[in-house]
């Protein structure tokens, strides 16, 4: 029998991949940099000494946090439309729950080895509670990730209502602080979970279609709010990594000026660069994809579409757009945190910010020039992320903000022949050559 | 073949998107092909993804050949292909691994061979390229070789002529008028049925939430 699991993982894993190994490799680099500056031991003695119901709801954020950013791909192992294609196979129940099950055990691992380490200590002393704890916090986890998929189908309202329900309940069982009673609990969870698992699950929801910028008119932002619709519509769960990986980066950066803002402001600056491009490559990275996604339909935009102020105008706009987290962050921070780099942060923010939307436009033209648009194009992002992350570092925002220009003219140059090639390669439906 | 009525439907009902797509549908499918109408977004594939186990129906009953779709889902689905509107799952895969795949969670052995389905594609090495590299049409042939893998009594085709070349209608025409003519099933979706409909025992029709069996 062919395994199921063994075609399934390694193929919604490869698409994973491929789809979102920038964030990935952001937010991993993001969590390292956190956890060298709030070292784990020091966070597992506060939470030891914390009382209760600080520690439960402390618990419960970190929980809720990982469960939500990861949400996208419980859904994609188990929700995935090409995932339930196959339950019309005839395969058995039980090897649905098996591969499910290990599938999802396997992406909440960071559960299980973050619960095992803040549990080491205790082990010590009640070796039975501790394990207790530590199988409950797995088999919740499970449950929790069966939840999410049972739920998908419902609305927004009813998911959020499912979570908060799920929340206080998380944080009851650890206030009361029972380790039998939070197994009983979580075992009874995790066995309805896998025996969900055997039958099939609805397709989730479409989210509600919501009008972005509905009381603005005129060519170019029509063709902004298509840009961003699509981006919302069909890779949202990228762009809601792309903005929290933004804001991830302006926390970093806050953090740099806090820290050192005082004894060493041009170092704190130069990170402030750093993290602030850092951000906005993340939300070019964002708009190319939209552009490589709108591209198999070009044909049928292209017979609306035809001036180049137009076009490269909204594409600006967009990209614009899917960068403004860097921005809002700064101000955000600005208002939230004292520090003594505020105007510094900010330039460097507005900086990025059309640094961001200029790449993204002049990344997709030449791509289009060179007829390559459906290949990532990994080496152009790298490549202006290491020139003009390096310009700010050293010349500051002035830097960032030449280079936008620069990356302008040139997409501005090179539109014509690029419009051209497109145009030659996307004809009609089902003409694209394919490679 | 057995005398059970190839697909039993009672009082389905089948949610989407939060409404009742299909509300207390019944309904017995004869042998031979019967042809499946109706408007667009009348649920026609929403009835198709139902019957194959893909999405799950909130009231009622799907037996085919007797089997349940839920108390006994391993025997009900080794009892149906399913050809679906659009042949786009598993597309980074080769041609070759997903017939493979699908033949061995069947238990048989992939039927034709992978060198006939090469050449009903017209171009043998598509057969090892990852199918997001293939025609719409030759994805489509690569489905309908997938949906007939094993020879399942009840065949279900969601507009089954889409995208498809005169030599892939005639193959579908051959699967179709074969599996008939042995007195296994085909429910057929179409907007369009034309000729059709001539060559049909049954005629369903669908509209309103519900299922009208016309002839």
């Amino acid at each position: 029998m062919t395994s199921l699991g063994g075609l399934l993982t390694p193929y919604v894993l490869t698409g994973v991949r491929r789809r979102a190994a920038l964030t990935i490799a952001a937010l991993l680099g993001c969590a390292q940099y956190l956890v060298r500056v709030w070292s784990p031991p020091q966070l597992r003695a506060l939470a030891a000494e914390s009382i209760p119901e600080h520690r439960a709801l402390g618990l419960a954020i970190a929980w809720v946090l990982w469960m939500r950013i990861t949400r996208a791909l419980a859904w994609r192992l188990v929700l995935g439309a090409d995932v339930r294609f196959l339950r019309h196979l005839p395969i058995a129940p039980w090897r649905w729950r098996v591969t499910h099950a290990l599938q999802l055990a396997l992406l909440d691992l960071t559960v299980a080895g973050i619960a095992g380490y803040g549990l080491a200590p205790r082990f010590l002393r009640d070796r039975s509670g501790a394990l207790a704890w530590w199988i409950a916090a797995i088999f919740g986890a499970l449950a929790w990730r069966v939840g999410q998929c049972v739920w998908a189908s419902r609305s927004a309202r009813g998911r959020i209502a499912h979570a908060v329900a799920a929340t206080a309940g998380f944080v009851l069982v650890v206030v009361i602080d029972d380790p039998n009673l939070a197994l009983t609990i979580a075992a009874g969870l995790a066995a309805w979970a896998v025996a969900r698992l055997g039958r099939p699950f609805a397709e989730p929801s479409v989210a509600r279609h919501r009008t972005m910028l509905g009381g603005v008119r005129g060519p170019a932002i029509a063709i902004a709010r298509l840009w961003l619709g699509v981006a919302w519509h069909q890779d949202g769960a990228f762009v809601r990594i792309a903005i929290a990986g933004q804001l991830a980066l302006v926390a970093l950066s806050t953090l740099a000026c806090v820290r050192v803002g005082v004894l060493d402001p041009s170092g704190a600056i130069a990170a402030v660069h750093l993290f602030t491009i850092a951000a906005a490559g993340l939300a070019t990275w964002s708009a190319v994809r939209v552009e490589r996604r709108i591209a198999v339909d070009r044909w049928a935009l292209d017979p609306l579409i035809g001036a180049r102020t137009t076009e490269l105008l909204g594409r600006l706009l967009a990209a614009g757009v899917l960068a403004l987290p860097v921005l809002a962050g700064t101000i955000a921070a600005a208002i939230a945190i004292d520090h003594p780099l505020h105007a510094r942060s900010f330039a460097a923010a507005a900086a990025a910010v059309l640094w961001s939307a200029s790449a993204a436009v002049g990344i997709t033209v030449r791509a289009q020039q060179r007829d390559r648009l459906h290949e990532p194009p990994i080496g152009a992002q790298l490549g202006r992320l290491l020139v003009v992350g390096t310009a700010g570092v050293v010349f500051g925002a002035a830097a960032v903000l030449l280079a936008a220009i620069v990356e302008l003219a040139i997409a501005w140059r090179r539109w014509p022949a690029a419009d051209l090639m497109r145009r030659r390669r996307y004809r009609a439906p089902g003409e694209a050559e394919r490679d | 073949m057995t005398e059970l009525p190839a697909l039993r439907l009672t009082n389905v009902t089948v949610r989407r998107g939060g409404r009742d797509v299909l509300v207390d549908v019944g309904a017995t499918l004869p042998s031979g092909l019967t042809v499946l109408t109706g408007g667009n977004g009348s649920g026609k594939s929403t009835l198709l993804a139902a019957i194959a186990g893909i999405i799950p129906y909130v009231r009622g009953e799907i037996a085919i050949l007797g089997a349940d779709l839920v108390r006994d889902p391993v025997a009900a689905r080794r009892n149906l292909g399913l050809l679906p509107e659009r042949a786009d799952a598993f597309v980074g895969l080769s041609a070759r691994a997903w017939l493979t795949f699908v033949a061995g969670i069947r238990g048989v052995a992939v039927e034709p061979s992978l060198e006939a389905i090469g050449a009903l594609l017209d171009d043998p090495s598509a057969i090892d390229r990852p199918m997001s590299t293939l025609s719409a049409g030759q994805r489509r042939k690569v489905a309908l070789v997938a949906a007939t893998c094993g020879e399942p009594p009840l065949l279900l085709l969601d507009e089954p002529q889409n995208a498809l070349d005169e030599a892939g209608i005639a193959a579908l025409e051959a699967v179709v008028e074969r599996w008939c003519a042995s007195g296994r099933a085909v429910l057929c979706a179409m907007h369009r049925p034309g000729a059709w409909l001539q060559r049909a025992r049954g005629h369903w029709h669908v509209g309103d939430r519900g299922l009208r069996i016309v002839a």
